[in-house]
Parts: structure tokens; C-alpha cells; sequence
């Protein structure tokens, strides 16, 4: 399995050229999501529904903004509950919540540089 | 006829961006409505957005937006169903929505087209492309409803236009025709749809046609007056004007239609009246003549010389009205499309000889002489009043042109199935400028010389036109100063000529 960066840079470079001086809005938006994303992963948890909604929903907009680590992580758990809604995905969603941390940090150094 | 495909039109007018549109956005996802808005205002729409599909087709039906970017995984109404839904409210199917999804097998894909979708869009989504691609989809529903519009204004002109027009493929085969059209014939569209429309002509029935070419001299536009056919199989008298139209690698033929049913009761009517009036003029006319003639001859006693110039007025005024009154009956005939010519066969020289002896006197006056070599004869199939009336208004014009003691020389010429008749003078010509003109009605060469001639102005009118009934022409060669040659040309294919030793 490949080991991909928390930020994809390419990405994130082309998103800047294009939103221009809204780009610092996007990423200080996505940031504040985040403790939201985390505590509705804890929630649903058992709930493979209202998860693989929230998955699929984060694996998209992180993915648009170069979070390529985060956005592999939730398809991870999208295409699991699409084979076997009952399976147990507890490693993975905390594996999502770290990275999600992870993703929190590097917003802070994008915004503070 | 060219026409330039609309869509080229309409296309370039729509090669700038359309920055002045709605984008609604319906995506639960916050960030990517935050993103996709951004985007899309910077390149100068107006953006709405929703969280979910039912606060989008409430949105929708309240705002109308120019087009929809909608994602298809969102909770209780997916995009699938809201696609549907647009759909139904929109009614016309022109309404561009953009599906977003994250879901590119080809069973989604296909589930978005069948849901109505214009087109999709696979995350994470190409900024640039997006941009791209909406821009294409709202000139291409901008493009639809002008060529709606346009096609719109040519109906309303099609169903509205008093004459009847109808279209047909190249084989004459029907494929359209307006609400005039129906009427004239008496049926509907749908029943002349895919008919061969020479059903609803009479060619048998032509009186007059004229065809014009186009630069590379195929003929391309025919008016004819003929008869229609209506459905019911009453005939009645018809024009039309027909047109060959090419536009692209379609060609078609237009025919514009009119009903002359009235217009010819009209020409009766003032053909009839001129005539009546005319024949009335004669009796006062005739009167004057006799009573002036008595006069002028002496009988009554010698007339001083004062006085003798006096009469002479009122004599040469009576041969000018009697020569109008005679012209306009000819030309009342000669226009009266009733009016049938009569073929039967005679012998040219003695129309000639008949033309000369009637203008021996006028000539003799003018100090012309009248030369004609009548070696051989021709029999003609032709009707001789019209012959006639054709030979003697250009002999009457090449006396009254010519100098005194000049002369006046007729010639036949057989010229391959044709029979040349010419007529020719010393006179004053005829510049290149006024050989345009010389053949209309009332058409007069201003200079002194011929006005002091006196004449109607219809002599030539009528020589072309009656030589024109029988299927012959009139033209004219002349050298302004140098004098004319009037040549009448009248084709016999079925004719012998006969040599008769004088």
C-alpha cells in the first residue's frame, strides 16, 4: 500500500491559484469541521448508515483539498460498510480521527505561512 | 439561394461567457457548497445553494437558477430523485443539471443520464473543468432557446402571411405548408404532407411565366400564372413565384402562392371598361373628322390660307386620337389574358404588300420611299393581326424618324427555324441609354425632333408584346445619328417555305 502524505502539495497549490483569497476561507472552514467530523465518527460508529454517509461526505471535500491521507482513510471505511454493513470498524475510524488531527495541524502551519 | 444554418448565427453570438446566470448548488456536503461557490463567483455568477432536496426544489421553483449542480449521495431524497423532480417542474427538458459524484462506475453514471442529468461530474472535482464545463451547458441551453425564438418568429410570419407558402423536397414531394396555403387548396396540412404537390397544379393552364437565373445561370426562380387544383377538384387561377433555397447540403423549393381569382375579375372589369370607353371615343371623333374633312376639302367654298392652317388642327388632332384610341384598344388586348390567338397559315407577302399600300400615303407625305424585295413567299403559321400590329407601328416609326427623301427597307431573312423580319431606317437612332426604356408603356425619346413626331408612346410597347403573344421577339440595332434596324424574329419549326417566282 502506498504511504500518501497527509497533504498532497500539487493539489492543494492548484485550489490556491484558483480560489485566490478565498482559499485561506476554505481551509479556516474545513478546520472548524473537524471536531464536528470527529465526534459524529464516535457517534456513528455503530450506525453504518449514517456513517457511510458522513465517510463518503469527508473523502470528498478532502479530497478536493489535498487531504489525500484523510480522504484514503474514509474510503476505506465507505467501501467496507458497502461490501459488509455489519463489519467492525472501529481501527479504522480511529485511524480517520488521528488523521484528522493530523490534517488540523497542517491547516495551522498552511494558514500561518 | 444560400442561407447561412442558423445555428452558425446563434452560436456566434454566444461565444462569450453568460456571467449574468444562476448556479444553484444542492450538496449536504458544507465544504464543497463553500468551494463550488467560491469558484463559481469568481467567475461571475450568482450562486445559491442548498443542503438537501427538498430545500433545493423549494429553492428552485422560487428562484429559477439557470442551472443546477447537484450531488447525487445525499441523505433521504437522493440526487436521482431530485434530478426527476426538476425535471417534472421544468417541463421543457432545457434546464442544464450538473450531477456531482463521488460514484464513477458505470451503473451511476448511467443512473444519473437516466434520471435526467445533462451531465456528471466525478469528485474530487476539477475546479477548472467545472468551470468549463458550465459555461459550455448554459451556452448550449442559451443557444436552444434562440434558435426557439427565431424558428418562434419565422411561424408566426409562416402561419401569419396572406399568400400560401409551401415547401417541398427537390422531387416536389410536400414538407410544409402554412395556414394560406391550406385555404387555397381546401384541405389541410396533413393531407398535402408528403404528396407530390404537382397534384395541386394545373400545368396545362399557363398564360405567362418568367424565370430568372442565378450567377451561374441555372435557373433557379420561376414565376408562373397558372391554375390550381383545389382538393374538392375545382380549378381556379393561380400564381406562384418558386425559389430553390440551399442551406448547408439541405436543398429545398419554396413556393409562394396566390389566388387570382379576384385580381383577373378586376382586370376584366377595367379591360371592359377601357374598351367601351373607347369604342364610344370613336363616334364623337369620327365626327369631327367628317365635319373638318367637308371643311378642308373645298367643297363648301375655297377656305383663305389663315384659316386653311386653322383646319389643319383639328385634322391632325383627330388622327392623333384616333391613333390613341386604336393603341389602347390594342394594348387592352394584348394584356386580357381571355383573349386567344388564332393560328392559321398565310402568306408573308402579303402582309407585307397589305402594310405597304396602307402606308403609301404617310410615307409620300414624308417624301419616304418604302423599299421591299419580295422575291420569294413565305407561309406562316401565325395569327396576322398580331403580325400586323407589330410590323405597322415600326413601319409608322421609321418613316415619321427619317429624313426627307431617305428610304424605309424591309427584308426577310430565313436565319436556321427562325424567319427574320427587319425594318430599317436612316433616321435619328437610338442612343444605348434610351434602348432600355423604348419598349415601355408611354415611353417617349425626349429630344425636339420627336416630340414635333406626335405618337402615343405605345407603339413599340405594343410591336413587342404582340409579336411576344406569338411566341416571337422584337430588338432593335441602331447607332444614335445613323438610323435603326428593328428585326422581328418568329420561330417556325413547322413550316415549309415556298418559293414563289415574282
Amino acid at each position: 500500500m502506498v504511504n500518501l502524505p497527509t497533504v498532497d502539495f500539487i493539489i492543494l497549490n492548484e485550489l490556491k491559484d484558483i480560489m485566490e483569497e478565498s482559499f485561506s476561507e476554505m481551509m479556516i472552514e474545513f478546520r472548524d469541521e473537524i471536531p464536528s467530523y470527529k465526534s459524529r465518527m464516535t457517534e456513528f460508529v455503530t450506525d453504518a448508515e449514517k456513517l457511510f454517509t458522513l465517510t463518503h461526505t469527508i473523502k470528498s471535500s478532502s479530497a478536493n483539498l489535498g487531504f489525500v491521507r484523510l480522504s484514503e482513510n474514509c474510503r476505506k471505511i465507505e467501501e467496507g460498510l458497502r461490501i459488509d454493513a455489519t463489519m467492525k470498524v472501529d481501527s479504522l475510524v480511529d485511524e480517520c480521527k488521528n488523521e484528522l488531527d493530523m490534517v488540523y495541524l497542517e491547516i495551522e502551519k498552511i494558514l500561518a505561512s | 439561394m444560400e442561407i447561412k444554418d442558423r445555428a452558425d448565427d446563434a452560436e456566434e453570438s454566444f461565444s462569450n461567457s453568460n456571467t449574468d446566470s444562476i448556479i444553484q448548488i444542492i450538496d449536504d456536503d458544507k465544504i464543497i457548497r463553500s468551494m463550488l461557490t467560491k469558484v463559481l463567483q469568481k467567475s461571475g455568477y450568482q450562486v445559491l445553494t442548498s443542503e438537501n432536496g427538498k430545500d433545493g426544489l423549494a429553492q428552485y421553483q422560487k428562484q429559477k437558477p439557470d442551472l443546477v449542480l447537484l450531488d447525487v449521495l445525499m441523505p433521504e431524497m437522493d440526487g436521482y430523485e431530485v434530478c426527476l423532480e426538476l425535471r417534472k417542474l421544468e417541463g421543457n427538458h432545457v434546464l442544464p443539471v450538473l450531477m456531482l459524484t463521488g460514484l464513477d462506475d458505470v451503473v451511476s453514471v448511467s443512473r444519473a443520464f437516466s434520471a435526467g442529468a445533462t451531465d456528471f461530474v466525478t469528485k474530487p472535482i476539477n475546479l477548472a473543468l467545472l468551470r468549463e464545463r458550465v459555461k459550455y451547458a448554459l451556452k448550449g441551453r442559451d443557444m436552444y432557446y434562440e434558435i426557439q425564438r427565431q424558428s418562434n418568429e419565422l411561424n408566426a410570419i409562416l402561419y401569419s402571411a396572406s399568400d400560401g407558402i409551401v415547401t417541398t423536397d427537390m422531387e416536389g414531394i410536400v414538407l410544409d405548408a402554412n395556414p394560406a396555403a391550406e385555404k387555397l387548396f381546401g384541405c389541410s396540412k396533413e393531407e398535402m404532407i408528403n404528396q407530390d404537390f404537382m397534384r395541386f397544379i394545373d400545368f396545362t393552364k399557363i398564360t405567362d411565366y418568367d424565370m430568372g437565373q442565378d450567377k451561374t445561370g441555372g435557373i433557379e426562380n420561376i414565376n408562373i400564372r397558372l391554375a390550381g387544383n383545389r382538393v374538392n377538384g375545382e380549378s381556379f387561377p393561380m400564381e406562384y413565384n418558386v425559389n430553390t433555397i440551399s442551406i448547408g447540403e439541405l436543398r429545398i423549393k419554396s413556393y409562394f402562392l396566390r389566388d387570382l381569382t379576384e385580381r383577373l375579375k378586376i382586370e376584366r372589369l377595367k379591360g371592359e371598361f377601357i374598351q367601351t370607353v373607347s369604342h364610344e371615343l370613336r363616334t364623337p371623333i369620327a365626327a369631327i373628322k367628317g365635319a373638318v374633312g367637308i371643311l378642308a376639302s373645298g367643297i363648301l367654298g375655297e377656305l383663305p390660307e389663315d384659316v386653311q392652317e386653322l383646319v389643319n388642327i383639328p385634322q391632325k388632332a383627330c388622327r392623333n386620337l384616333e391613333n390613341l384610341v386604336d393603341d389602347i384598344l390594342d394594348v387592352t388586348t394584348l394584356e386580357d389574358v381571355s383573349e386567344s390567338v388564332n393560328y392559321e397559315v398565310v402568306s408573308l407577302r402579303d402582309i407585307l404588300e397589305k402594310l405597304i399600300s396602307n402606308y403609301q400615303d404617310f410615307a409620300a407625305d414624308n417624301e419616304i420611299q418604302i423599299l421591299y424585295e419580295n422575291d420569294s413567299d413565305v407561309q406562316l403559321n401565325t395569327d396576322s393581326r398580331y403580325l400586323y400590329n407589330t410590323l405597322k407601328h415600326l413601319m409608322s416609326n421609321a418613316i415619321k424618324f427619317s429624313q426627307k427623301n431617305d428610304d424605309v427597307r424591309i427584308n426577310v431573312l430565313k436565319d436556321k427555324d427562325a424567319f427574320k423580319i427587319s425594318v430599317s431606317d436612316n433616321g435619328i437612332g437610338i442612343s444605348d441609354n434610351d434602348k432600355q426604356n423604348i419598349f415601355n408603356k408611354f415611353s417617349q425619346i425626349d429630344n425636339s425632333s420627336t416630340r414635333k413626331q406626335g405618337g402615343t408612346g405605345l407603339g413599340l410597347y405594343i410591336a413587342k408584346a404582340s409579336i411576344e403573344k406569338l411566341g416571337g421577339s422584337l430588338s432593335v440595332e441602331s447607332v444614335l445619328g445613323q438610323g435603326s434596324t428593328f428585326v422581328v424574329s418568329l420561330a417556325q419549326g413547322n413550316i415549309d417555305d415556298v418559293d414563289v417566282k415574282s
